[in-house]
């Protein structure tokens, strides 16, 4: 086993802008190639053994909490103005509380202006990739994150939540549920156990089961010596040269030293928040709108899936929260069928929040009796996430904020999101088959369950045909500079119906092959 | 009846107060005696204990008794003693709270005996600008209307789950997840 690699701030490294489920992915898969890597993550490096099975602990360990200002119709930006994204900042990321759900984008979910036609408020826009292309990608995504239902790897047991939503999916004459494609060993895998059916899988997995850069991606790089990752160390700056090319990356860590690495590459992967904003703030007198932004589009097109939750009590406990939180997935009304009044569609998957936390988003604000008498029959509830596409808006977007400076002195991010009427209609639709599910099977009560800060951020970089329509083009690469790459869900085009995270890593392989092949011919 | 869980349960609360049973007066465990007693130093024990009354009517749990609505008030407003901002955040929100009860019912807000009537009263107020009860949850207004540029996770910590999840692990351990894994936790 080699040692650790410590590069120097003079070597020419790949620079990585964050430990993700992208730039972890992307700098395992490089340095696995010989590639030399530097990961600068913002956040800490927290180790298995400091995970808490308690919510809240466990949320102000690890979440980004950095301040966030928010605009637009969106409840968040009543609720929690200063919580747009309910995300990671730690080494690992947001792959260190993420559910585990892995599922492929749908064949015309890469194509919806062609299948979709245009929409009024919506920039709507095909990717620059198919299917077809990605599907040897996800694949190998497939197989790295040992996803169930997949490359003969066993489902999941379903856990009570997963057999209320189960009978109910039967009663409605649904037909594609089970125990989902989950990215969480159902079996010892790659160095890792079997789930041991704790729950928590959001504070942390403390088995190990579930697929995390942070212990399955990021060790099996720094073996090889290639891949350094930098805690503590937040990027503030890309800087060029006057060739225009990317030179290196500014970072500072959390007592405000900064300092300066030099780059061959630089990868900016630090979700969909972060990754404009810090393209925006490498503006220079070349590039005075911000790096990579001659189209204007930096920023803009901000997704966060058209979300929501039901929550419902039976007469009988039901102890959702335990086994695995998300194994269960009816995928029926995915499909895109116009005659439910919207385009695109919709999972419906299991999701149970601990008391802590239900009591602060079953319905934020709430007090009163008809509040408590819901948590009070919290053994006997059962419930579900709604998640399904939300379509690109040019208006919903993230800016930097005109006054407002962050501890670094620089601005901070604005969040302006406002649901497009096809969102609306379509939560409105999914909110009433949960309910009609769960009354199905005798649900005594139902409780819609607005929005939370998003946990899926997508679109703000997006991949483009023409240089003109987006930021990057189908390798993630920058249109406008060589050796600048978005590795993250802010590539993303549209945001599909399916949770990220797969998409983000088959990306991400395919990026490391594309950037291993251009260094190899001397391009990069 | 004899349940499986009630031995467990038993056994739970044995462990629980084991620490704590030899230093109590009269059964409660001397932490919340001291909590409790420096919040009433600092706010006056009419306030504390009317915030009490407000924090139950607020998240009403019949099977909770007071103490656990005791211990979220008295941890909170222990923050108030490095804040004064805080401090006169809570009694000024009695004050409103009781000017409202006076008003109508000619009686300061924790003698109203009917909870309609209490809740009622939290009704009217929620709204008021620049009340600690001008928002629900009131905890949450208390929390939001401290200055900027304090401690974020606390911000943005919907407050609901400070009466919530403490009565929880306080009286019902064997209801919160923590407490249901905790002994298969790695």
């Amino acid at each position: 086993m080699a040692a650790k690699a410590k590069f120097g701030l003079d070597e020419e490294v790949v620079v990585i802008i964050g430990s993700g489920a992208g730039g972890g992915t992307l700098g395992n898969e490089l340095a696995q190639k010989g590639i030399k890597v530097v990961i600068l993550e913002a956040g800490k490096r927290h180790e298995i053994g400091d995970f808490e099975n308690d919510e809240w602990p466990m949320f102000e360990k690890i979440s980004w909490l950095d301040k966030r200002s928010t605009s637009g119709t969106w409840e968040i930006a009543r609720d929690f103005p200063n919580l747009p994204a309910w995300i990671v900042k730690a080494v690992g990321g947001t792959t260190v509380h993420w559910a585990g759900a892995s599922l492929r984008f749908q064949d015309h979910e890469f194509r919806i202006r062609s299948e979709y036609g245009d929409i009024q408020g919506a920039n709507m826009l095909d990717w620059p990739i198919t299917l077809n292309e990605l599907a040897p990608y996800y694949e190998r995504a497939e197989y790295k994150m040992g996803v169930t239902g997949t490359h003969g790897i066993p489902r999941l047991p379903g856990n009570n939540n997963y057999r209320v939503l189960a009978a109910g999916a039967k009663k409605m004459g649904y037909r594609d549920f089970h125990t989902g494609n989950m990215a969480i060993n159902s079996q010892p895998r790659d160095g890792r156990g079997a789930c041991q059916q704790i729950g928590f899988c959001f504070q942390g997995c403390k088995s190990g089961a579930k697929w995390s850069t942070l212990y399955a991606e990021i060790p099996k790089g720094e073996r090889t010596g290639n891949l350094e990752v930098r805690p503590d160390a937040q990027a503030l700056k890309i800087e060029h040269d006057a060739s225009g090319r990317v030179t290196g990356v500014v970072y500072a860590n959390s007592k405000g030293v900064r300092n300066f690495q030099k780059a061959r590459v630089v990868c900016v992967a630090g979700n969909s928040i972060e990754s404009p904003r810090l393209l925006l703030n490498s503006a220079s007198s070349m590039f005075p709108d911000g790096l990579a932004n001659s189209s204007g589009q930096v920023g803009k097109n901000y997704m966060r899936h058209m979300t929501g939750s039901v929550y419902a009590v039976f007469d009988k406990p039901v102890h959702m929260f335990r086994g695995t939180t998300m194994a269960g997935i009816i995928r029926d009304e995915s499909r895109h069928d116009t005659s439910r009044g919207f385009v695109g569609g919709y999972e419906m998957e299991t999701l149970s929040l601990g008391v802590p936390f239900l009591a602060a988003f079953l319905e934020p604000g709430a007090w009163g009796r008809e509040f408590t008498s819901v948590m009070d029959a919290y053994d006997n509830m059962a419930g579900m996430w709604l998640v399904g596409e939300d379509l690109p808006q040019e208006s919903n977007r993230i800016s930097l904020h005109p006054t407002e400076k962050d501890q670094f002195g620089l601005p901070i991010p604005h969040v302006a999101y406002s649901d497009h009427a096809n969102d609306a209609a379509m939560r409105a639709h999914a909110y009433k088959q949960g309910k009609a599910l769960y009354e199905s099977v005798g649900a005594k009560r139902t409780v819609f369950t607005r929005p939370y800060p998003s946990t899926h951020n997508l679109g703000t970089n997006r991949m483009s045909e023409k240089p003109q329509d987006g930021v990057v083009n189908k390798w993630g690469r920058a249109h406008d500079i060589k050796n600048l790459f978005v590795s993250d869900g802010s590539q993303f085009t549209t945001s599909a119906a399916e949770n990220p995270t797969l998409t983000i890593v088959a990306l991400a392989i395919r990026q490391a092959d594309h950037i291993a092949q251009a260094m190899s011919r001397k391009e990069l | 009846m004899h349940g499986p869980t009630q031995p467990q349960r038993r056994k739970f609360f044995k462990i629980a107060s084991a620490g704590t049973l030899a230093s109590t007066a009269v059964g409660i465990p001397s932490l919340l005696v001291s909590s409790q007693a420096q919040a009433e130093e600092l706010l006056g024990k009419e306030v504390f204990s009317t915030l009490v009354k407000i924090a139950r009517d607020i998240f009403p749990h019949d099977r909770f008794g007071d103490e656990p609505y005791a211990k979220a008030v008295a941890d909170y407003s222990g923050k108030g003693k490095e804040d004064p901002a805080l401090r006169n955040v809570l009694i000024d929100g009695v004050k409103l709270a009781d000017a409202a009860a006076k008003k109508q019912h000619r009686k300061g807000y924790a003698e109203l005996a009917d909870e309609k009537a209490r809740v009622a009263i939290l009704t009217t107020i929620q709204d008021t600008p620049s009340s600690p009860v001008c928002a629900a949850p009131w905890w949450s207004a208390c929390i939001t209307s401290r200055p900027s540029g304090q401690n974020w996770a606390i911000k943005v910590r919907p407050p609901n789950t400070a009466v919530i999840s403490i009565a929880d692990s306080t009286i019902n351990p064997g209801w919160t997840r923590k407490a249901e894994t905790g002994n298969r936790q790695i």
